[in-house]
């Protein structure tokens, strides 16, 4: 098992779409960094001097000025700009892009075959699963962890104070503690959610990919999941939200909160759901397809 | 060596591709499939290989049932259609990936493979660059590499030079061991000639008649 993992994970690895994917999500993060340094960051400052240059006349005199938090500034947090949104819509395409479609084209194209004489079946499959899974949680995370630790070099590692108004988690959400008083914590934790949403949505790719004749299909597959997810289930029911996939890999929680029994429920389901219909698809089936 | 193919038949979409098919492969001789296109020779290779599932039937290697007892056969090298390997690696490096999952095959050996069917090991060429013939050697390397009990070749010839037929004629002649079964599926005659102990005729799905050459 150990060689086809460290085989499938090497090649997975070193894709040129891997690296692309990393590349928009950089792109976006640098975008997005970009956008609220200019129009949050030195606004606020500029704020701060003109409060510092009023008289005790003035009715803004005794106006509290808050400091940007680190958090604020994260592409995971930050609200005000459309890059959040953006990033979090087209977070399965991204995950799906490294490896997603590699089962795909190796079965289609024979290489599959020439896997397979060679190790066990269920251990290739396995091994499949684990390094789309892993490529698809990298691409997720690294931009959020880069667009971090961009955040972290000009903003201080301070949460959001609660009577600033501008907290976007509230008291009651999930790892709301995290969020006021362990900002890198806060992130931490959410960069590990969405690495493994990140990797459920890749695998996703890689169930459907015996029902499709077409790698585009497979590929593009997650994101209509999640176009559907966000657009169309929760305008039909918004009470399901807690256990919208695409509203709880946000960690500005905008959907209204997170619930953390809730979200690893959501977690586990998916994860048992993604395992049984991928080793279901491949039970026992012609490797070179049937045409 | 012994593959043993027990009431054989394949049904693929409502058409049967193999039908009723029996016979013994035994080690120590090099078998030629021939028969006109879409006789069923490639698909009973894949089927030896257990790359498919028999409609009915069964196919023992070693007293073995395939897809039963073993998933594929323990120890196999293929060169099924057209031989697919990783476009971004080099033939040596996907050689080296694929030696990776047997854990009989050191680098030297995949050195003296590549040589063998007329590659140079240090090629710095990705895959992709390979021209069609270059891509047929590649495939036998992959096919021969760590010396398996059973090789199957589709075409093997396809695509490669006078000289280089000459080259993979006598590689495969120099294969030919007791424990080791080789099968063949050729349309050249004369080539099946030369490098087939005992041809085997297919038509229709069936295997029609037996020669000894």
């Amino acid at each position: 098992m150990r060689q086809i993992l460290k085989l499938e994970i090497y090649k997975a690895l070193r894709t040129k779409t891997f690296f692309i994917s990393i590349g928009i999500g950089i792109i976006i993060s640098v975008l997005q960094t970009n956008w609220f340094y200019n129009n949050f960051f030195v606004e606020n400052y500029r704020l701060l001097e003109e409060y510092m240059n009023l008289t005790n006349d003035d009715p803004h005199y005794f106006n509290v000025w808050f400091e940007t938090g680190v958090l604020q500034g994260w592409l995971g947090c930050e609200y005000a700009s459309v890059y959040n949104e953006l990033f979090f819509l087209i977070m399965p395409l991204l995950a799906v892009l490294p490896y997603g479609g590699a089962l795909y084209m190796e079965w289609n194209k024979g290489y599959s075959a020439q896997i397979l004489i060679r190790c066990d079946r269920k251990k290739y499959f396995t091994a499949k699963m684990i390094a789309v899974f892993v490529s698809g949680g990298i691409a997720i995370s690294i931009p959020l962890i880069f667009n971090f630790i961009v955040s972290a070099c000009y903003l201080p590692m301070i949460g959001v104070d609660p009577l600033s108004m501008q907290a976007i988690v509230a008291n009651r959400d999930m790892w709301a503690v995290l969020y006021f008083d362990y900002p890198a914590l806060y992130v931490l934790a959410y960069t590990i959610l969405d690495f493994v949403f990140g990797g459920l949505m890749a695998c996703m790719a890689l169930v459907v990919t015996h029902f499709f004749d077409n790698v585009f299909a497979v590929m593009i597959f997650p994101l209509l999941v999640n176009c559907l997810l966000y657009y169309g289930l929760d305008t039909v029911d918004s009470a399901t939200r807690k256990y919208n996939m695409s509203f709880i890999v946000n960690p500005s929680q905008g959907g209204g909160g997170n619930e953390i029994l809730a979200v690893m429920t959501t977690v586990f389901m998916s994860i048992f759901i993604t395992i049984l219909l991928y080793f279901m698809a491949n039970r026992k089936r012609d490797v070179i397809k049937e045409r | 060596m012994k593959i043993e193919l027990k009431n054989i038949s394949k049904v693929i979409k409502k058409n049967n591709v193999l039908e009723d098919i029996n016979y013994t492969f035994t080690g120590g001789c090099v078998y030629g499939l021939i028969g006109k296109n879409g006789c069923g020779k490639t698909m009973l290779m894949r089927l030896i290989a257990g790359l498919i599932y028999p409609t009915s039937g069964s196919v023992c290697i070693n007293d073995k049932i395939l897809g039963k007892d073993i998933s594929f056969p323990d120890s196999i090298g293929i060169l099924i259609e057209n031989p697919e390997f990783l476009n971004d690696y080099t033939g040596f490096e996907n050689l080296k990936l694929l030696a990776g999952l047997q854990k009989n095959v050191d680098e030297q050996e995949i050195k003296d493979t590549l040589t063998s069917v007329g590659l140079d090991y240090n090629d710095k060429r990705k895959f992709y660059k390979y021209s069609l013939g270059m891509r047929q050697r590649l495939g036998i390397a992959a096919a021969i590499m760590g010396k398996p009990e059973i090789i199957l070749m589709d075409e093997p010839i396809n695509a490669i030079d006078e000289d280089g037929v000459a080259i993979i004629r006598d590689l495969i002649r120099g294969l030919v061991d007791k424990n080791r079964i080789i099968i063949i599926a050729c349309h050249d005659k004369e080539e099946m000639d030369y490098l087939a102990d005992k041809k085997i005729l297919m038509s229709s799905g069936k295997i029609v008649k037996e020669m000894i050459v």
